[in-house]
């Protein structure tokens, strides 16, 4: 299956970025092979999730439109694998 | 200028002899935003290194501060020459000046002494004021001949300052046997115009520098100053950054930046989301970001340059401080805006008031500024060391 089906958008707003945000946008490079065709990652101006008061839980990151919290290279791939 | 009949660009290119760390010329502008006034000293230190730098940096910061407190130009030429310190080998003071002081209206009064002369370029030629000459007499007796001279600037005039590390260059050499002289500098200024009538004051500054270095055969023999002030029609810039106190000014902020002459930036996350909402235009971030140090820039049509707000505005601040000079090495999302910025003389800054309660939180890992004083910050660089036309708006 060649077609990209999972789409990876990263919040690139400065608080998810100095979060961790940044190292998310290699996450290109971690991708193992069998998933490199079939995700798309995109960067997104802020989301705005992270006015919420008293709820820090940077970097945001929606995958195919659902929003993972806290999210980290390893969990991504996590998730997505289990998409499957 | 009060009447904004024309825009004055200045800058200035120095090259220090061969072999030497110090340049012993000094030129220094100043603006003086109350009155619209920029005045402009140039001056030529006896010798070269550390104290030719000496000697003409304490020239030029004197004639700066007294040309400011309009203290006559005869008092201040007189002070300066009994200040100066006499060279105890050579038995002479000293070094040269060139004072430039050009009012709201573009009035301008020029102060020569001993350096090459100041070079006005208009309409394709040069025109040469009437000069008064003085002989002013220091305490130790000692001549000296200043001259005087007045003109009203025009649009388009160009003026040329340089020491005499540009006029003598080549000397000795079998094609300037004395050196380039004014009338070589003159040749080539003409010849670089025609061929470029729109060149900038700091193009025209380094060709003339960088041609003078290749009379002399790649390494100078004396420092080397030049001083190109062009009055121009202004090049206007905008910055939109941050959101508007109230919401219902989110329109008014959009309407501003769509409708503004030149160029545009907009620095910010949730600004760059608001107007594109207004304008109904697509956001795109591109994430092959060049700068790991930075968040990414983002693109939407009819916008120059869309990057994150507080961290690259900090970047731009620290950038622009540093720089030695009008030269920006790299292409990140900061040095794209220092470079857009530098390239415009008239900016707007619109500066959002709105707090970003995300960003208060004291346990982050990293200095996030407030943005009004960031803004604040950069436009007084952009504005003394950069010679720029500034006005911040809040909303």
């Amino acid at each position: 299956m060649t077609k990209t089906n999972h789409t990876i958008k990263i919040c690139c707003g400065t608080m998810c970025y100095i979060m961790g945000g940044a190292e998310l946008h290699l996450i290109r490079e971690h991708l193992p092979e069998s998933l490199q065709d079939q995700v798309k990652v995109e960067g997104i101006s802020c989301l705005g999730l992270c006015e919420k008061e008293g709820d820090s839980q940077h970097p945001y990151v929606l995958i195919n439109n659902e929003v993972m919290p806290k999210a980290s290279i390893q969990k991504i791939i996590q998730y997505i694998q289990n998409l499957k | 200028m009060h009447n904004r009949r024309f825009f004055i660009e200045a800058e200035t290119c120095k090259e220090s002899k061969a072999n030497q760390k110090v340049c012993g010329d000094a030129c220094s502008s100043r603006k003086i935003k109350e009155e619209d006034r920029l005045i402009t000293v140039l001056s030529d230190g006896l010798g070269s290194g550390v104290k030719a730098n000496v000697l003409a940096t304490m020239t030029t910061s004197m004639a700066l501060q007294f040309t400011s407190k309009n203290d006559p130009l005869e008092r201040t030429a007189e002070f300066i020459m009994n200040t100066l310190p006499i060279d105890p080998k050579r038995q002479i003071s000293y070094s040269t000046f060139t004072i430039l002081d050009i009012n709201c209206m573009g009035e301008t009064k020029v102060v020569e002494y001993d350096n090459p002369e100041l070079l006005i370029f208009r309409n394709g030629d040069f025109f040469a004021p009437v000069k008064t000459k003085q002989v002013l007499s220091g305490s130790d007796q000692r001549k000296a001949k200043v001259y005087y001279s007045s003109f009203t600037l025009e649009k388009e005039d160009r003026m040329i300052m340089v020491s005499d590390g540009i006029t003598q260059s080549g000397i000795g050499s079998a094609r300037f046997p004395f050196g380039w002289e004014t009338k070589g500098l003159k040749t080539y200024i003409k010849q670089t115009l025609a061929q470029n009538p729109n060149m900038s004051a700091h193009q025209l500054a380094r060709k003339i520098t960088y041609r003078a270095q290749s009379n002399d055969a790649g390494s100078f023999r004396d420092d080397a100053t030049c001083h190109v002030i062009y009055c121009r029609e202004p090049r206007r810039l905008m910055i939109a950054t941050g959101p508007p106190f109230h919401e219902q000014c989110d329109g008014l902020l959009a309407e501003r930046i769509s409708n503004f002459q030149g160029k545009k930036i907009i620095c910010g996350g949730t600004t760059s989301k608001i107007i594109s909402r207004e304008l109904n235009k697509a956001l795109e971030v591109d994430i092959n970001n060049l700068d790991p140090f930075l968040p990414p820039t983002a693109t939407m049509e009819g916008i120059d340059l869309i990057t994150e707000g507080i961290l690259t505005l900090g970047k731009v601040m620290s950038v622009l401080e540093q720089m030695p000079s009008n030269e920006v090495k790299g292409n990140g999302p900061a040095e794209k805006m220092v470079k857009l910025l530098l390239s415009c003389d008239e900016i707007t800054l619109l500066a959002g008031t709105k707090v970003n309660n995300a960003h208060q939180d004291p346990n982050l890992p990293v200095e996030l500024e407030i943005r009004r004083n960031v803004v604040k910050k950069i436009a007084s660089l952009l504005e003394e060391k950069f010679l720029k036309n500034i006005e911040i708006e809040y909303l």
